[in-house]
């Protein structure tokens, strides 16, 4: 199991879930003392996914913008008589915390594509030359990505790992490592993998001496 | 954030299918075919991924210096609408059609940040946020009026008139609260008795206000008694003449407003105001 509940919310009102707080917050939009309990939790945890999602998705995250994309997460919530809160499904911390990571992922999507279509890219005139090495370079990272993903043969993997049981879950663990970045430590924060940050590294070794072992080295 | 798969089996994950795997809370049939399809779907692995880098419950150092940095601009523009790159209409567009409840939530949210507010401050930063009316309050900062508004939801008051009862507030301030709530006869209850405590300007004009906004039998000659009132004590307090512009227009009073106009430009010649009132006077006439 991971580190425990690491996603779990402090007792600064232990007699009101996050869940209960998320919907009651939407049902009385206008009462102070709830907002302020709501602000308590979850105020630094919405500009933390704020930060990180515009990090995510744009590779910087300025300051001035998130203070802006906190608001719009507020509105977002409030909209519509504050459905989305009101009609908030989960139990867990958990699902709240996610809940409002993906409120702030979305606002902060939103505010980089109405950027991006603001914008028109200017032509770039080039030589030949550069058009040459261009298309070199590019064929290049056509051969490495196309030998990588032959190389991850993702079913054989499967067939191969020898925790049958949980093949599929150690086969996406390994490409949430390997392709998408992810860190051990990062993976193992999630309770739904169900693993420590040690098993994990077993778990990758394991996979990549399987795939030594097919490529014959 | 999810649409369909074009590389994977079956469905992509929605964005709550995604939170539920990282939460273990799947049984283990559907927690194998997620797998399957995250594993062969590069769009849903990639969601996953920037969802599980958000997700973090861990904050480094540097994270938690921006987190820092960002609060204190939250607390420094005391949560007034600061605008994106295209902000005004969206602005617009929420308080037009029916956010008014969004913007009282905020109050109240700001009400509730230690109560360090007052009623009055509360007031005010409704009064930033969304114009109510076309007349104008004492104190009021420009906001443009648009006609098109959808009808407060007076449930939407309702949490927010408890906590101002227990707020310490005098009739002044409730009498504004209750004009900004759209409770016309409580709001001139307020002023008339905050008008027969303290004769002042502000208190007149707003007194004026809710007396408009009313328009029952006689309350636009009982509007016009307290403007003219509150400009008699102050000869250059702005709101007063502004509203006798208003009130001159609906009474049809055309050459008496244009002359308040005059005078209202000789006041404040350029604020938003005055633009407001410089648009109101017809081509032939300006």
């Amino acid at each position: 199991m991971t580190e425990g509940n690491a996603f779990h919310q402090g007792g600064d009102s232990p007699d009101l879930s996050s869940a209960d707080l998320m919907r009651e917050c939407g049902r009385r939009v206008t009462d102070v003392e709830l907002w302020q309990t709501f602000e308590e939790r979850f105020h630094r945890h919405i500009t933390n996914y704020v930060l990180r999602a515009l990090r995510v998705i744009q590779g910087r995250a300025d300051t001035d913008v998130a203070c802006d994309l906190v608001q719009e997460v507020y509105l977002r919530l409030l909209q519509d008589k504050a459905r989305l809160m009101s009609s908030f499904r989960g139990e867990t911390d958990f699902s709240v915390l996610a809940f409002l990571g993906r409120i702030s992922m979305g606002v902060s999507s939103d505010y980089f594509r109405s950027r991006q279509a603001g914008k028109r890219m200017p032509a770039e005139i080039i030589s030949i030359d550069q058009a040459r090495r261009h298309e070199e370079e590019s064929r290049v990272d056509d051969v490495d990505v196309s030998s990588m993903l032959s190389w991850i043969d993702v079913n054989r993997l499967i067939e191969s790992e020898p925790d049958r049981r949980n093949a599929t879950r150690n086969v996406l663990i390994f490409k949430l490592h390997h392709v998408e970045g992810l860190t051990v430590r990062e993976i193992s924060q999630y309770p739904g993998f169900d693993l420590t940050a040690p098993a994990i590294e077993a778990i990758l070794q394991n996979l990549r001496n399987q795939l030594k072992k097919r490529m014959g080295r | 954030m999810n649409s369909r798969s074009e590389t994977g089996p079956g469905d992509c994950l929605t964005d709550q299918l995604m939170a539920e795997y990282l939460e273990g809370a799947l049984t283990p049939v559907v927690k194998a075919a997620c797998e399957v399809h995250l594993i062969a779907c590069d769009h849903c692995r990639e969601n996953l991924a920037a969802f599980m880098r958000v997700l973090q419950p861990e904050i480094t150092p540097q994270e938690n210096n921006a987190i820092e940095e960002v609060l204190a601009k939250w607390d420094h523009r005391d949560l007034r609408p600061m605008p994106l790159p295209r902000p005004s209409s969206r602005w617009k567009r929420l308080l037009t059609y029916g956010a008014i409840a969004s913007v009282l939530a905020l109050v109240a949210f700001m009400g509730g940040r230690g109560f360090r507010a007052s009623l009055d401050e509360l007031v005010y930063t409704a009064l930033t946020k969304f114009r109510p009316f076309e007349a104008r309050l004492s104190d009021q900062p420009h906001v443009a009026f648009t006609a098109k508004r959808a009808p407060v939801d007076e449930r939407d008051f309702e949490s927010l008139r408890k906590e101002v009862a227990r707020r310490s507030a005098d009739s002044y301030q409730r009498g504004r609260f209750e004009l900004l709530a759209g409770k016309y006869d409580e709001a001139v209850e307020q002023l008339k008795t905050a008008a027969s405590e303290k004769k002042a300007p502000e208190v007149l004009n707003d007194l004026g206000v809710a007396y408009f906004n009313r328009n029952r039998n006689g309350d636009l000659k009982l509007a016009r008694e307290n403007l003219e009132a509150a400009i008699e004590l102050d000869n250059t307090f702005k709101p007063g003449v502004f509203n006798l512009v208003l009130l001159n227009e609906v009474e049809g009073l055309t050459a008496d407003a244009n002359q308040k106009i005059i005078r209202y430009l000789e006041l404040d010649p350029d604020s938003d105001w005055a633009q407001e009132l410089r648009n109101r006077i017809s081509p032939k006439d300006r």
